[in-house]
């Protein structure tokens, strides 16, 4: 069953005018992603520092989509990490009740996505990025086998590599939120 | 809410205290972080990071990569759990040198700098680091200053007439800037001298990392760290990305699964000088016991 999506409500800190274009189309959802830039570091100018929050961006709504939306009932959520490094993907794979709904996946009907946000924060020294943090805030409702809503938030940990920005640590926590 | 469940991680990674070098107060030569070169050595886990934390004893002046190293503390961090040791090395330890005989382990540094210093902890604990981070005492006064002071928990009461006459008391002990320093310096007052003062610096690492966990999430913390560190810190071989990942290493370790021991040994006499004969066995099996894991299960 496909996925419906709502789009989310945008009430965090960081500045509309920073606001990134957002596609997270992976699937036939096109799920409305409140991401802005958070703190900035180091002197990257306005359009490379928009040129990130769009980049790193696009690999949290992919590891959004692949790892919480989608399709259902599946089994299969490897996908959801194919931008973080081979170690990072390794322990996400481990904690994968955390960091995707492989462990629920068979038994859900679908997913509606409540809200999907995120902030990064970049460091640029010498005018260079070097490294981001995503803040991520992901909320969705589950039906099917499992009826409840989750909220999943925390930080991804990003570094530019030659292959684009790739997540090399996460400190996530998953938790059921009140209906 | 209802129900939470957490977890910490890091993939690929490194690191220590880089990130908490303050933002334009230390001198340039006050923190340098060098990578080592590893030519051999043990197999390290991919998940491992191996920092030798040196407190430098430079006067103003003074190269402090090439003074004797005046505070050992060997960290080890797992990225994959969160878990972190420190293996204290006593200054006036009687070690083979690698090229220059045998001397107290602190000289290795004025005889070859951060990589000689390295290689010579590096052999007695049968883990190579994969970082020297040399720190002055006046940088981490300042450093200490600039994250607002640390707490730590002190065993005992006690105090020196020249550097802390005022003494420190026992149980929970807010400290500053060089308050700090001298609580890592104070040797002579303490029941077990060297051991207990190398106890001692690691109760204040302990305590700079419970500050940077508490500001770990504050947005732009760690990249405001990176700015700092870039800034400040000599960094040799080492990519700000590289530091970047250090510094979120660093950040993701649990407070709770942080272990420390004290190499011990016996007091001894070589050319009429009193020197630390250290428990070589000692230091193998907390090498051995942490290489893999950054836990010491019993000291």
């Amino acid at each position: 069953m496909l996925v419906a999506l709502v789009g989310c409500s945008g009430d965090d800190e960081g500045s509309k005018k920073d606001a990134a274009p957002t596609s997270s189309g992976e699937t036939a959802s096109a799920v409305e992603t409140d991401a802005r830039l958070g703190v900035v570091k180091g002197r990257l100018g306005k359009k490379r520092s928009q040129g990130v929050l769009t980049a790193v961006t696009a690999v949290v709504e992919r590891w959004f989509d692949r790892g919480y939306g989608g399709d259902y009932p599946r089994g299969d959520f490897g996908a959801a990490f194919g931008e973080f490094t081979k170690d990072a993907r390794a322990l996400a794979v481990r904690q994968s009740g955390v960091t995707s709904n492989a462990k629920v996946g068979p038994k859900l009907e679908g997913v509606e996505m409540v809200r999907r946000a995120i902030r990064v924060d970049v460091a640029a020294p010498n005018g260079r990025p070097a490294g981001a943090t995503a803040r991520v805030r992901l909320k969705f409702t589950m039906s099917g086998g499992v009826e409840r809503t989750d909220l999943v938030t925390g930080r991804l940990l990003l570094t530019p590599t030659e292959d684009g920005w790739k997540v090399f640590g996460f400190d996530l926590r998953r938790g059921e939120e009140a209906p | 809410m209802h129900t939470v469940i957490r977890t910490t991680i890091l993939g690929v990674v490194l690191g220590l205290v880089a990130l908490v070098v303050p933002d334009s107060t230390p001198g340039p030569q006050d923190f340098t972080l060098v990578k080592v070169e590893r030519a051999e050595g043990v197999d390290v886990e991919p998940d491992m990071i191996w920092i030798l934390a040196v407190g430098s004893d430079a006067r103003p002046g003074e190269n402090p990569l090439r003074v004797r190293g005046d505070a050992l503390q060997m960290v080890g961090i797992n990225t994959r759990t969160g878990a972190a040791t420190s293996i204290g090395i006593p200054r006036d330890s009687w070690v083979s040198i690698p090229g220059a005989g045998s001397n107290r382990v602190n000289a290795a540094l004025y005889y070859g700098g951060p990589q000689l210093l390295g290689r010579t902890v590096g052999n007695l604990l049968g883990v190579q680091p994969d970082y020297v981070m040399v720190a002055t005492f006046g940088g981490l006064a300042r450093m200490v200053r600039a994250i607002g002071g640390i707490t730590v928990d002190n065993p005992r009461r006690f105090s020196d007439q020249y550097l802390q006459p005022g003494g420190y008391r026992k149980g929970k002990v807010r400290l500053n800037g060089m308050e700090a320093v001298e609580f890592g310096r104070i040797r002579k007052t303490l029941p077990g001298g060297d051991f207990d003062r190398s106890a001692n610096q690691q109760r204040l690492l302990r305590g700079i990392h419970r500050k940077i966990v508490a500001k770990a999430d504050k947005p732009g913390f760690i990249e405001t760290g990176l700015m700092s560190v870039v800034r400040n810190l000599h960094t040799k071989g080492v990519s700000p990305s590289e530091l970047f990942r250090i510094a979120q290493a660093v950040a993701q370790v649990d407070p709770g699964k942080v272990t420390g021991c004290v190499l011990p040994g016996g007091i001894g006499n070589v050319g009429g000088a009193s020197v630390v004969l250290p428990n070589v066995a000692a230091a193998k099996r907390y090498g051995n016991d942490a290489r893999k894991d950054a836990t010491i299960r019993r000291c």
